[in-house]
């Protein structure tokens, strides 16, 4: 059973209401904050989470999602079909509004205690759909479910209390503080805004307490954010977020910015936050060293839609999609030039003028090999992500690979 | 990338090198803190046809580095000091007046954002021809047809037509590309290139080192490339040097110092890049920050960091141990393990390179390695 | 650069002022030289035209101040009504200042000044101070520019991402108005505060020469040009320069201090 808040139930269409699959059985809210079970308007909106949706009935289409799904941790985030455009360009008197499509239909989930990482190129549209899935602006298509609930953009009560649950940790940690308020502050806010029956001592001490789990002092409270340096502001995104007990974080580049020596420091950490809170994470990077180190799945991502799916270690090993291919023998990764190695041909393609049909298609290495039929119908026909058989849990968007996957080990 | 020849050690005599500099030392004027050390005795060697890669993190002086030798700064936030010869004929860095015009047409100089590199007000042509006009003559057209001869070398679609093209027409790439051709314009023998491909995609990244490789082996250039990832200066140079708070820590062919650090600065940077070997296993991490130019440490700049420091290291400035394939600086350099082969891939990670012999170098280290993690 | 003119337009702004209320005890107790332009046309038996210019001053720079505070405090609050409301009510005031804008300033406060007389004549009790008349007009017709310049400064402050972090904790959108956008905005609102006010200066000196702003015995600069203007027929022109002069003055001096901060700000904020 699902319980929602009054303010949720008034607002949804009844359509929301039964897409959402209805739980086997019920995992209670955590505690909110360490303390009693808040009472009155702070508890009424706890989201509760559901059992994974392979224990209800499924539908055809989600039967191949779920192959291969680990069914057993609590399902935290799941969007389908997410559609995002942007308009684009001055409005003209007439004609039809310009768009360009930033996320063109993406599904993905998040179960506790996992992390998927989303992995693309400038262009791909990640940090687009890091803000649907944030819930800070609204999709043009498509849904998402945050433990279960619908999450929506927008400034209600109940979906304020619902985004806590599902943090961001930002590539620059400068411009994701106030600069005018003390780190402490800035830590403390999440309390002040959910708990603020909370004496404020009492707040205090706990972000006090939070600023020590990160590794920063109680000196370090009192201090603004352009005093300390990139690890130190990381490390004080990490604890405010940790402040209102998220169950999912969204991390968009969090160490790109850092040096190598301060990125181990926050890899670390957040390795460590995610074990003892059981959080999930989506981790989004264009780095495949780090997503190699700290992700469980992969999904890559280009313009606009996901490309390739699955377990990291099938990935890495055995990539499918020629730009998985393609990304990983860029990436450097030690000395010695890969075994094969094939160069991309053309830049990130510009979502403003996406290529007819698969969008890697002008770029794809594979496709000079395929036969004339089959190359043009890359140019005509989007491919659908697509189950690879034998490989469970690991799907790509390019029928001519995994055609030829299946041969190969 | 591409198989090469390991290239000659650094210290073997050969044909003259295109740049060397002894002695180099930069201080930056730090307010009412007055002049600071911030760089201190660095030395390098790039040859004809060589890539020497300067690697390190912020904070290492890699970036004052690069401007003391291109003598891009003034006087007032900036001083530099040591020798430097530029294609033979020797220069005092202290006074870049007396070469910066002659480091204007033998050097070529790539930086690390095309976006502010390029007047976006200007068309690219425009800009590859003022590139070349330094070097003198020729008509306005005879200027045009070298610019998108030039264009077309460092891979521009289309070149006649692109000429004409505005900067913030072109993607990343194609900007950066527009930045090599300019610095090719004057036909240097000697490329500098501060963190040519930072800014750039991955898949894009690979494209403009191939690039830059092509064209230096075409044109016998030396190239400075400095960047603050071990591991693309390692793919692409074939010498190193790792930079660490303005000292020059470590000095060695790429293999070597990927394969076998021996300084604990370059075996805890390489041991803390994630690599799929390490998945799920704790980073060892290098506790601590870099230290900040007013604030160095008495001694070995690495001692608070470092788990192998004694009394020593924190008196005395460790002077350079050579080895067979280069040098470091500390006192108590890492040891090699024997029966190790460099750049061996190891057994079940077929992706990572790297041989356990830097994680074990630096077990007992910072924080202990990553054993039993693979 | 950005200092100095802060610095002068202050100054100068600051030694006016003074001069203007220094000048009528001194007077008074004799101090003074007699004034060079002579007695006053409009009421020589009292006042001199040093005397009757400076108190003008004052009025002008009064009514500068207090409608320029008045329309930039107007703008703010439907700024901020605006963030706060939603995309569609921000899109509907923008649009509502774009139209607002497009009117001419000077012909509303005319039409106002007539509808008040209207008013005036229909119904003997109502008997408005002028000066306040005059500056609910001007703010009537000076909201638009300012409201236009902090909704885009505001638009532009909320997409920095510590903005997005708050609402992401799911702080109220009154919160992350007050405690996260406003106090980044204060220095820009100042500086749009103290830009009104030189352009209101002139707009009321235009209406008041005109003959519909302050009535002659309250006289402001622009109310003693228009009564003196004649003056220039009969070349006794003299009795016009200094209210030229001060006026000149007052108007760059207001203009110096507000670009001053104004740059001051923009330069804080690269």
């Amino acid at each position: 059973m699902i319980r929602r808040s009054p303010a949720d139930v008034g607002a949804q269409a009844p359509a929301e209401e039964t897409s959402t699959a209805p739980a086997a059985g019920e995992v209670a809210a955590p505690r909110p904050f360490g303390g009693r079970r808040s009472t009155g308007a702070a508890g009424d909106a706890e989201a509760h989470v559901t059992r994974g949706p392979s224990a209800s009935g499924s539908e055809d289409d989600e039967a191949g999602r779920k192959e291969g799904d680990n069914g057993s941790a609590p399902l935290l985030l799941r969007a389908e079909g997410l559609i995002k455009r942007y308009a684009t360009g001055p409005r003209r008197l007439f004609g039809p509004r310009q768009y360009v499509e930033a996320v063109r239909g993406i599904s993905l989930h998040v179960r506790a205690g996992e992390t998927l990482a989303l992995v693309g190129e400038s262009g791909c549209g990640k940090s687009s759909l890091a803000r649907l899935l944030l819930g800070l602006t609204p999709p043009d298509a498509g849904s998402i479910e945050l433990l279960g609930a619908p999450l929506r953009a927008g400034s209600g009560p109940g979906l304020r209390r619902l985004r806590r649950f599902v943090q961001p940790i930002f590539q620059d940690p400068l411009a994701a503080l106030n600069p005018r308020h003390p780190v402490g502050l800035a830590v403390r806010e999440g309390l002040d805004i959910h708990v603020p029956e909370m004496p404020l001592e009492q707040r205090k001490a706990r972000a006090l307490s939070l600023l020590a789990r990160v590794g920063l002092s109680a000196s370090h409270a009192d201090r603004l954010p352009h005093e300390l340096s990139g690890g130190q502001r990381q490390r004080v995104v990490i604890a405010r977020a940790l402040a209102v007990e998220p169950r999912l974080l969204i991390a968009d580049e969090p160490t790109s910015a850092l040096d190598g020596s301060v990125q181990a420091q926050v890899l670390n950490l957040l390795a460590e936050i995610r074990e003892e809170h059981a959080l999930g994470m989506l981790f989004i990077s264009h780095d495949l060293r780090v997503v190699a180190h700290v992700a469980d799945r992969v999904a890559v991502m280009y313009l606009g839609r996901i490309v390739e799916e699955g377990p990291v270690e099938r990935i890495m090993r055995a990539p499918v999609h020629p730009y998985t291919r393609a990304l990983l023998e860029a990436t450097p990764r030690g000395r010695g030039a890969p075994a094969a190695f094939t160069r991309l041909e053309g830049e990130p393609p510009s979502p403003l003028n996406p290529p007819a049909g698969c969008a890697f298609h002008p770029r794809c290495p594979l496709r000079r090999s395929l036969d004339a039929g089959a190359a043009a119908t890359c140019a005509r026909v989007a491919p659908d992500v697509r189950m690879i058989h034998g490989d469970p849990g690991h799907r790509a968007a390019c029928p001519p690979a995994a055609e030829a996957g299946r041969l190969m080990p | 990338m591409r198989a090469r020849p390991l290239q000659v050690q650094p210290e073997r005599s050969g044909p003259e090198p295109v740049l060397e500099v002894t002695g180099l030392r930069v201080e930056v004027h730090a307010g009412s803190a007055g002049w600071l050390p911030a760089v201190e005795d660095v030395r390098l060697r790039v040859g004809r046809g060589a890539r020497v890669g300067l690697v390190g993190e912020s904070g290492s002086g890699k970036s004052l580095t690069a401007q003391a030798l291109t003598g891009l700064f003034d006087g007032r936030t900036l001083r530099a000091q040591g020798q430097m010869r530029l294609d033979g004929r020797p220069y005092e860095l202290a006074r870049p007046e007396a070469w910066r015009d002659v480091r204007g047409q033998r050097i070529g100089l790539v930086f690390q954002d095309p976006l502010a590199a390029l007047d976006p007000l200007q068309r690219i042509g425009t800009q590859v021809v003022e590139a070349l006009a330094i070097r003198g003559g020729g008509s306005r057209r005879a200027l045009r047809a070298r610019a998108i001869e030039l264009l077309r070398q460092v891979g521009i679609p289309e070149p006649a037509e692109r000429v004409d093209a505005y900067p913030h027409e072109l993607s990343g790439g194609m900007r950066q590309r527009v930045c090599i051709a300019a610095a090719l314009a004057c036909d240097p023998v000697m490329l500098i290139a501060d963190e040519p491909t930072t800014a750039l995609d991955v898949t894009v990244q690979v494209q403009v080192l191939e690039l830059l490789g092509r064209l230096q082996e075409d044109r016998g250039m030396g190239v400075l490339l400095i960047s603050h990832d071990l591991d693309l200066v390692s793919r692409w140079c074939d010498e190193v040097h790792v930079l660490y708070a303005g000292a020059q820590v470590e000095s060695g062919t790429a293999a070597r110092v990927l394969g076998q650090p021996r300084h604990p600065y370059t075996a805890g940077l390489l041991a803390s890049v994630p690599a799929a070997s390490h998945r799920g296993a704790r980073l060892p991490e290098l506790t601590g920050g870099v230290p900040e130019p007013g604030r160095l440490p008495t001694g070995c700049r690495f001692h608070p960091r470092c788990p192998r420091a004694d009394d020593r290291c924190r008196t005395e400035r460790p002077g350079w141990t050579r080895m067979k394939d280069g040098a470091v600086r500390c006192h108590h350099p890492l040891e090699v393990r024997s029966g190790m082969v460099a750049g061996a891939p190891e057994e079940g990670a077929p992706d990572d390179h790297r041989p356990r012999a830097v994680a074990d170098a630096t077990a007992g280290g910072s924080g202990g390695g990553p054993e039993g993690a693979a | 650069m950005n200092r100095l003119r802060f610095w002068i337009g202050a100054a100068v702004v600051g030694l006016l002022l003074v001069a203007s209320w220094l000048y009528e005890p001194l007077a008074a107790w004799e101090a003074l030289p007699a004034c060079p332009f002579g007695p006053d046309p409009t009421f020589p038996a009292t006042d001199t035209v040093c005397g009757r210019t400076l108190v003008g001053l004052r009025r002008s720079v009064a009514v500068g101040l207090f409608a320029g505070a008045a329309a930039a405090g107007l703008a703010l609050f439907l700024s901020l009504l605006g963030r706060w409301g939603g995309a569609w009510i921000d899109g509907l005031i923008a649009r509502g200042a774009d139209l607002a804008f497009a009117l001419p300033d000077v012909l509303i406060l005319i039409l106002i000044a007539f509808v008040v007389g209207l008013l005036r004549d229909a119904h003997p009790g109502f008997r408005p101070d002028a000066l306040l008349v005059i500056i609910l007009s001007l703010t009537v017709v000076g909201w638009a520019a300012p409201t236009r310049m902090i909704q885009r400064r505001l638009s532009t402050l909320a997409s920095q991402d510590f903005i997005v972090a708050a609402r992401a904790l799911g702080a109220s959108e009154p919160r992350v108005l007050l405690r996260h956008l406003l106090p980044f905005a204060w220095d820009y609102v100042l500086a749009i505060f103290l830009l009104r006010v030189p352009a209101t200066i002139l707009a009321e000196s235009t209406v008041s020469f005109l003959g519909f702003g302050l009535p002659p015995r309250e006289a402001s600069l622009g109310t003693y040009l228009g009564l003196n203007a004649v003056s220039l027929l009969r070349s006794e022109w003299a009795v016009m320069v200094p209210a030229l002069v001060l006026l000149f003055l007052l108007v760059i001096a207001f203009q110096w201090l507000g670009e001053g901060l104004l740059g001051r700000v923009q330069e804080r904020r690269t």
